[in-house]
């Protein structure tokens, strides 16, 4: 799925759109278009038997939706539930899906150029996802890229859910 | 004029003088005309000439002026001068006729073959230029890292460049700090073996010394780092800074990681960058910069654990850092450079 492109984005070097949002004091980014919608936190029931990055299910519209702990994918320590807390409902590799972040911040520009590649020093699984860095509004942007959030797996352990 | 076939053969009929009947005075008959003409003046003697000579008078001449006649009269009454008889004319005819056919031919033709041949030239050899920057590229860039297909779709020639000028400059850098971390048969690393400079710093209550050799810049931890999950325990964050995103090592942790004391991460107030590699030293303090002997310096001979630790300085009673060395460990270990994933 491609990003949304400004005008005089050139091919040469295209202005990306990012949704970014607050996780444990970091700011992350993902693809605007695959961002479906932000809600405010709301109930989520939990499925016994789920995996452990699973928080729950919640309604949406009639619709079930599996809501992902974003912090315990990451690696970062329990947060807690503020009014600032929302769920992100995304679409990734044709799959609905939730997850749960501290605040949402806004929508920002980046230009390819921009975008660095991240450091990977370690063995954690939890590193593949990340897309790359980006320095904006003097902060660094982490890049999630959600298509690689889940396994082929996990994504079919998720469907089960 | 040319453009036209009716403009054409005017232009050769005016050029060669045509001779069909009826046509309009033409340029070498008046030629032969102004000739006679010319001759009869040059016969007739002039004012001046009478009143100089004294000499008797010859007897004037009589001008003989022959009023315009006709054409076809007067082609009666002269020959036509050498190269201009009627067998001539019709053969300069004959080649003007050929000469126009010739003409029109090169004007019918398309210009636009000429370009294509012209373009097709070009674009072959711009098709050139880009196969050998494509392979260039292609040789330097491995596989491709952790990357957006979206941004790849956008802008796939950006994308690749970039990733192959990261990873060039990686590889470059890993290159230059092997050849620096050699060690000579003296028990010296290369860049020790005549006196050399060094900075002292603080870590976590550990004096430290490191060459100047390799050395970028030293910065405060003002801003603070950006913590990416994911990554070893040795690694403390990003710092953004003017020379661009430098990757925090906690020393303390690297180098000690027996005696590591968590306080470090707030104690921790500088880092120093590596040369030519987007890693940095957190370091709590750092001192004024020393010369120092090798000779003064206890170098290890056994570095096959923590290559990075060269020896210690006496006088200072300090571990000296094998920069160079450091910084090739960690250009390795960095898959986001090097590695595919």
């Amino acid at each position: 799925m491609t990003a949304t492109l400004s005008k005089d984005s050139v091919s040469e070097d295209p202005v990306l759109q990012w949704v970014t949002f607050k996780l444990a004091g970091e700011t992350y980014g993902v693809n605007v278009m695959q961002v479906q919608e932000v809600l405010r936190y709301t109930e989520i029931a939990p499925v016994p038997g789920a995996p452990p990055y699973v928080m729950g299910i919640v309604n949406l519209r009639g619709n079930v939706v599996t809501v992902i702990d974003a912090r315990f994918r990451f690696g970062l320590q329990p947060g807690e539930i503020s009014e600032n807390t929302r769920i992100v409902i995304l679409e990734a590799e044709a799959h609905v899906v939730g997850i749960l972040v501290d605040s949402v911040a806004e929508v920002v520009y980046l230009k390819q150029s921009e975008i660095e590649t991240a450091p990977n020093v370690g063995n954690e699984e939890s590193a593949r996802f990340i897309q790359g860095v980006c320095h904006k509004n003097d902060e660094l942007l982490i890049l999630i890229e959600l298509d690689k959030l889940l396994t082929d797996d996990e994504w079919a352990e998720l469907e089960a859910v | 004029m040319l453009a036209n076939d009716k403009g054409l053969r005017d232009y050769f009929d005016e050029l060669l003088c045509d001779l069909s009947p009826g046509s309009s005075e033409n340029a070498l008959e008046e030629t032969t005309q102004e000739t006679t003409e010319e001759t009869t003046e040059e016969t007739r003697p002039g004012p001046q000439s009478r009143e100089r000579d004294d000499s008797p008078e010859p007897a004037p001449d009589v001008a003989v002026s022959v009023p315009p006649q006709p054409t076809a009269q007067r082609s009666q009454s002269k020959a036509p001068p050498k190269g201009f008889s009627l067998k001539d004319k019709r053969q300069n005819k004959q080649l003007a006729d050929k000469q126009k056919e010739q003409l029109q031919a090169l004007l019918s033709k398309p210009i636009v073959g000429i370009a294509s041949a012209l373009e097709t030239k070009a674009i072959d050899a711009a098709a050139d230029r880009k196969k050998l920057t494509t392979e260039a590229l292609a040789k330097q860039i491995n596989k491709a890292p952790i990357a957006d297909i979206s941004a790849k779709q956008a802008a796939p020639e950006l994308h690749e460049q970039q990733l192959g000028i990261s990873r060039a400059e990686a590889q470059l850098a890993d290159q230059a700090y092997k050849a620096a971390s050699t060690w000579c048969e003296n028990g010296r690393p290369e860049w020790a073996q005549e006196h050399f400079e060094a900075l002292l710093f603080e870590v976590s209550g550990l004096k430290l010394a490191v060459p100047l050799v390799a050395l970028g810049q030293i910065l405060p931890m003002e801003q603070g780092l950006t913590h990416i999950f994911g990554q070893s325990s040795w690694f403390m964050g990003v710092l953004a800074s003017p020379f661009g995103n430098l990757r925090v090592v906690n020393t303390a942790l690297f180098v000690m990681p027996e005696r590591y004391d968590e306080s470090f991460l707030d104690s921790a107030a500088y880092v120093i960058s590596v040369h030519g590699v987007p890693w940095a030293l957190a370091v709590d303090s750092v001192t004024q910069p020393i010369k120092l002997d090798p000779n003064e310096i206890n170098w290890r001979s056994e570095r096959s654990k923590r290559p990075w630790l060269a020896g210690t300085v006496k006088s200072a009673m300090c571990a000296l850092i094998d920069i160079p060395t450091m910084a090739e460990l960690l250009i390795e270990s960095d898959a986001g450079l090097n590695n595919a994933k």
